[in-house]
């Protein structure tokens, strides 16, 4: 008898895979999120962090596997689960010459979002990262840190159960990425789930709940912080993320010396 | 919409542009009505069939071109197909609406030259004229077609940089030939010595 989908989950990854030209990106990734966690996926440049992410957006096929978001299956009712989600890449893609509520009102009718309600959130959204003011101004003129915070912002008009976000923090200053983090922190208070991928293994260790550690396609390690210090005891007692990442994966560096 | 009219700056002083594109165009219609008229109805000569036949191709080469090019840009450069892919539209919508967007752009300059001859053959009563839209029609539709399965391939082999770089020489030497098609018309019309 087949399983009944976990309705707790609001991510549920059963034997992934994918391969490009004969290289395996994901092998056999096995991976279950609960609703309303703020997720971190780690892994070195390669990993399969990106694919993986990709696969569960809709953007790629997979080989072999089974992708449940939010209880659907992935592969059956494809633009039901994307209703419910939401996929930031890592170098967001705004048209130039838009201004910023027109791209949002863009996005929010790619979502199907009762146009009134479009508008209110729109002025929230962009009113909360402080872009109200450059409401006027062509996209195309906007620094890295604006132009991340007003995708982000069009990755939330529709309001998703599931955000799936990659490397959200690259090229923010202190500022936005503080607004950018609360923002998260506030949505996954909501019961939003979100699942980032990130090279900042600080910010991972201050705002996940939960991390995933990524290695040649497979979860290598899952868990709290304190649960992966367990799994990597060599890193000691009070080992920063980092330490039990290098540890994990085998990836820590030795200089050599200079006599 | 907006973006193609912010894209050729039309968010300065639209009505000027407007003007200028207006004007261009009856000057067309103003050529396609002295044409028509020296034309008559008279038959076509077979040295005339062929110019109008090789030129047929060389447009249909400076579309297939064009095709090129902007399938290149819409799939590969302008970068919205994660957002569109990964939005709760239908794929098959946002690829036959980008099909449909590169037909429009292989075949705008085109229509734009030739639809005169169409309304100006119309109003003299030569309804044959007509058969330009769809041949028009027709030959934008394959011109993408052919267009996007090129680029596909051609941006697997090369990249999308040299990609353009291709369909733009391809256009360029079409344009040369076409310039030079021209001067061979005007010799068949000059008298022999």
């Amino acid at each position: 008898m087949k399983p009944k989908p976990d309705d707790s989950l609001a991510l549920e990854i059963q034997g992934l895979r994918k391969s490009f030209a004969g290289r395996v990106a994901v092998d056999d990734l096995c991976l279950q999120i609960p609703k309303g966690q703020l997720h971190a996926l780690l892994g070195a440049n390669g990993a399969g962090k990106t694919t993986t992410i990709r696969i569960v957006a809709g953007l790629l096929k997979a080989d072999a596997g089974q992708v449940q978001v939010l209880g659907i299956n992935l592969a059956a009712h494809a633009l039901e689960a994307k209703r419910l989600m939401a996929f930031l890449p890592d170098e967001p893609l705004l048209y130039g010459k838009l201004k910023p509520l027109e791209y949002l009102e863009f996005v929010a009718g790619l979502w199907m979002v009762n146009a009134e309600l479009a508008a209110r959130r729109a002025e929230d959204l962009l009113r909360g990262l402080e872009l109200w003011t450059v409401n006027n101004q062509y996209i195309e003129g906007f620094s890295r840190g604006m132009r991340q915070k007003l995708a982000l912002a069009g990755a939330l008009i529709h309001d998703p159960q599931l955000m799936i976000l990659d490397e959200p923090l690259t090229g923010l200053d202190a500022r936005a990425a503080r607004q950018v983090k609360d923002l998260l922190l506030e949505r996954v208070k909501q019961g939003c789930t979100v699942v980032l991928t990130t090279h900042i293994l600080e910010m991972a260790e201050r705002l996940a709940q939960q991390i995933s550690i990524i290695q040649k396609g497979r979860i290598i390690a899952q868990g709290s912080l304190e649960q992966l210090r367990e799994q990597a005891r060599s890193a000691g007692a009070g080992a920063t993320l980092e330490e039990v990442f290098l540890e994990l994966t085998g990836l820590a560096t030795g200089w050599p010396r200079f006599d | 919409m907006r973006l193609f009219w912010r894209g050729i700056g039309g968010s300065r002083k639209p009505w000027l542009m407007l003007m200028g594109v207006a004007l261009m165009w009856a000057a067309l219609h103003g050529f396609a009505w002295t044409l028509l008229n020296a034309l008559g109805d008279r038959p076509v000569s077979e040295p005339w069939m062929v110019l109008l036949g090789l030129a047929t191709c060389l447009t249909f080469t400076m579309m297939l071109s064009s095709a090129v090019n902007q399938s290149v840009r819409m799939i590969f450069e302008r970068g919205d197909l994660d957002l569109l892919f990964g939005s709760p539209l239908p794929p098959l919508r946002v690829i036959t609406v980008r099909a449909l967007a590169v037909a429009v752009h292989s075949v705008a300059l085109v229509w734009f030259v030739l639809a005169p001859l169409a309304h100006v053959g119309v109003w003299l009563g030569q309804m044959r004229w007509l058969g330009l839209y769809v041949g028009l029609a027709a030959l934008g539709l394959l011109a993408a077609a052919l267009g996007i399965f090129i680029t596909i391939n051609l941006v697997k082999i090369v990249g999308s940089r040299r990609a353009r770089v291709t369909a733009q020489i391809v256009g360029a030497v079409t344009g040369a030939l076409m310039f030079l098609m021209s001067q061979i018309s005007a010799m068949l019309d000059s008298p022999p010595e």
